[in-house]
C-alpha cells in the first residue's frame, strides 16, 4: 500500500508540472489580454496533430516536434491577434466576447482535426516509451518522465521571462494594471502580441508533450485539456502564471493519490471536490490576491 | 513664445453632462499652471484628455507644435508627458525599483546606469531602503513620490500632477515639494490639479480656475483670491 501511495505521489507530481505548464499557457493570455481561451485544449490536440504528422512525414519524435510545432503556433498566436485582439477588446464585455470567440475557435480546430485526421486514435512512437526507471519499489515511465522535466524547463524559462527580462516585467505590469502600463509609454498591444505567441507556443509544447505522456491522442480529447487547464488556473489563482504551477500540482497530486483509494474513473471528481472547496474558501486561488478582477 | 503645450476649445462629453466645455489653455516651458475649480469642474477629464484617455469630440491639443488627440497613450508618454495619478497607480507585486524603471523598459540607455539612477533616486527622496520592497509594502505618499520619480527617470519635459499631496503625510509633502522645485530647476514644465491651496499658491506660476467644465478666472494668486467667480463657484 504505501509502495502504491508512494508511486500515486511521484506520478501526480509529474502529471501536476504537465498540467502546470497547461494552465500557466492559459493564465498569461487571461491575465494580460482577459482573453479567456477556451479553445486552449484544441489547440493542444492540434500540436498533438502535427507532432503525429512530423512523425510519420519525417520521423520526428514527440521532442524533435516541439522544434517545428513551436514556431508555427507562435506565428499563429500573432495571427490570431492580429484578427481578434482589437475587435475583443473594443467590445462590451471583452471576457465573455473572448469566451465565445474561442469556443467558435475550439468547434473549428477539432473540425478540422477530424476532417484530416479522422476520429481513430493515434500515437507516435517513442524510442523509450516502453521504459521505465526503477527505483526501489517505485517505476517511473521514461516517457512522463520527460515530459515532466521538459514542461519544467519550461517553466524556468518562463520564470525567468517573467521575472528577469524588462518585457516579463512589462507583462506582469499589464496584468496588474493594463491602463497605468500605458501612460508609462509601453505599447500594451505590441507586448499582448507577444504574449499571445508566447501563450501558444506554451500550448504547442504541452501538445507535443501529450503524446509523450499518454498512448493515444483523439480529436475530442481537447475539451478535457481545457477544463483541467481552468481548474488548474482557478485554483492557483486567475492571472498570477505561477499559480498555475502550484493549481496543477494540487490537480496532478488529488487526480493521482485518490486513485489509489478510489476507481480511477472518480478522481476527476476529488479535483472538482478540491476546486469547489477552494472557491468556497479562497476564490481569489492559492497565490492571487483578489477574487475578481485584477 | 510659443507655449510648451497648447489646448484649443476643447469638448468632451458624458452622455449629456459637458465635462469640458470649450477650455482653452496655454502651458508655457518650465513653469507650474495649477488648476483648481470644485469636484467635478473637469480638471482631471482635462490631464486624461492631455494623455490621451479620452478623446475630445471637439478642439485641439499641441504639444512642441505636434498635435496630440488621436495619438494612443504609450505615443503620447513616448513624446515627453508624463502623469501622477489621484489614486496612485503603482504595481504593487513588482519590486519599487521595478517599479520607478517601469516607463524606460524600452530605453536604449544601459540597464545597468538606469538602476543606478533609480537607486540615487531613491536614495535622494529617503526609500533607499524599500529599492527591492513590493510596490503594495509603500504608503500612499511614498506610491505618489514613486510616480514623480518615474516621471523624472523618464525624463519627462511636461509632467500632469493629479492632487499629488491629497492624503499625504507633512514630511513628505515637503519632500514633493523639494522634489518639484529641483525638476523645475532642470528645466521641467508641470500642470499641477489639487485642492491644497497652500501647495498651490508655494508652487505655481499661474493659476486656472475650472468651473463647469469652463474657465472663469485665471492669473496670480491674488487675482485669483480676489475674484468675484472663483469666490461664487466654491462658496456657491
Amino acid at each position: 500500500m504505501h509502495e502504491l501511495l508512494l508511486m500515486a505521489v511521484i506520478s501526480g507530481i509529474l502529471m501536476g508540472i504537465i498540467y502546470g505548464l497547461i494552465g500557466i499557457g492559459m493564465n498569461i493570455l487571461y491575465g494580460v489580454m482577459r482573453i479567456v481561451n477556451f479553445a486552449h485544449g484544441e489547440f493542444m490536440m492540434l500540436g498533438a496533430y502535427m507532432a503525429f504528422t512530423l512523425n510519420r512525414l519525417w520521423g520526428l519524435n514527440s521532442l524533435e516536434s516541439i522544434f517545428v510545432v513551436l514556431p508555427l503556433f507562435f506565428i499563429l498566436g500573432l495571427l490570431l491577434h492580429a484578427l481578434f485582439y482589437e475587435r475583443i477588446q473594443q467590445s462590451d464585455d471583452p471576457e465573455i466576447a473572448s469566451f465565445l470567440t474561442f469556443f467558435g475557435i475550439s468547434l473549428v480546430i477539432t473540425s478540422v482535426i477530424l476532417l484530416i485526421w479522422k476520429a481513430d486514435p493515434r500515437g507516435v512512437p517513442f524510442p523509450f516509451s516502453r521504459v521505465s526507471w526503477i527505483i526501489g519499489p517505485v517505476f517511473l515511465p521514461l516517457g512522463r518522465l520527460i515530459s515532466a522535466g521538459v514542461c519544467a524547463l519550461a517553466i524556468g524559462i518562463i520564470s525567468v521571462f517573467l521575472y528577469r527580462t524588462y518585457t516579463g516585467k512589462a507583462v506582469r505590469a499589464i496584468i496588474e494594471n493594463r491602463d497605468a502600463v500605458s501612460i508609462l509609454g509601453i505599447d500594451v498591444r505590441r507586448v499582448s502580441a507577444l504574449v499571445f505567441g508566447i501563450g501558444l507556443s506554451i500550448v504547442a509544447i504541452t501538445g507535443c508533450l501529450v503524446t509523450l505522456s499518454f498512448p493515444a491522442i483523439t480529436p475530442v480529447q481537447g475539451q478535457t485539456y481545457t477544463t483541467i487547464a481552468f481548474l488548474v488556473i482557478v485554483l492557483g489563482g486567475l492571472g498570477t502564471p505561477l499559480g498555475a504551477l502550484l493549481g496543477g500540482l494540487v490537480y496532478g497530486l488529488a487526480e493521482s493519490v485518490s486513485s489509489v483509494f478510489m476507481p480511477v474513473a472518480l478522481s476527476p471528481v476529488v479535483a472538482f471536490v478540491i476546486l469547489i472547496l477552494m472557491v468556497m474558501v479562497r476564490p481569489q486561488g492559492l497565490l492571487g490576491k483578489v477574487s475578481t478582477r485584477i | 513664445m510659443e507655449p510648451l503645450l497648447n489646448v484649443k476649445n476643447l469638448e468632451k462629453s458624458f452622455g449629456g453632462v459637458k465635462a469640458l466645455d470649450g477650455i482653452s489653455l496655454a502651458i508655457q516651458e518650465n513653469s507650474v499652471t495649477a488648476v483648481i475649480g470644485p469636484n467635478g469642474s473637469g480638471k482631471t477629464t482635462l490631464l486624461n484628455c492631455i494623455n490621451g484617455i479620452y478623446v475630445p469630440e471637439k478642439g485641439s491639443i499641441t504639444y512642441r507644435g505636434k498635435p496630440l488627440v488621436g495619438r494612443k497613450p504609450h505615443e503620447i508618454a513616448a513624446l515627453g508627458i508624463g502623469r501622477t495619478f489621484q489614486v496612485a497607480r503603482v504595481f504593487k507585486k513588482i519590486s519599487v525599483i521595478d517599479n520607478v524603471l517601469a516607463p524606460v523598459l524600452r530605453s536604449r540607455k544601459s540597464p545597468a546606469r538606469l538602476r543606478e539612477q533609480a537607486v540615487q533616486l531613491l536614495k535622494r527622496v529617503g526609500m533607499g531602503d524599500l529599492a527591492q520592497h513590493g510596490g503594495g509594502d509603500l504608503s500612499g505618499g511614498q506610491q505618489k513620490l514613486i510616480e514623480l520619480l518615474r516621471a523624472w527617470i523618464a525624463e519627462s519635459d511636461l509632467i500632469l500632477l493629479d492632487e499629488p499631496f491629497a492624503g499625504v503625510h507633512p514630511a513628505l509633502k515637503a519632500r514633493f515639494y523639494g522634489e518639484i522645485r529641483e525638476m523645475r530647476r532642470m528645466g521641467k514644465t508641470f500642470v499641477l490639479i489639487s485642492h491644497d491651496m497652500k501647495s498651490v499658491y508655494a508652487l505655481s506660476d499661474k493659476i486656472v480656475v475650472f468651473d463647469l467644465g469652463r474657465i472663469i478666472a485665471q492669473g496670480k494668486e491674488q487675482e485669483i483670491k480676489s475674484d468675484k467667480r472663483v469666490i461664487d463657484a466654491y462658496l456657491g
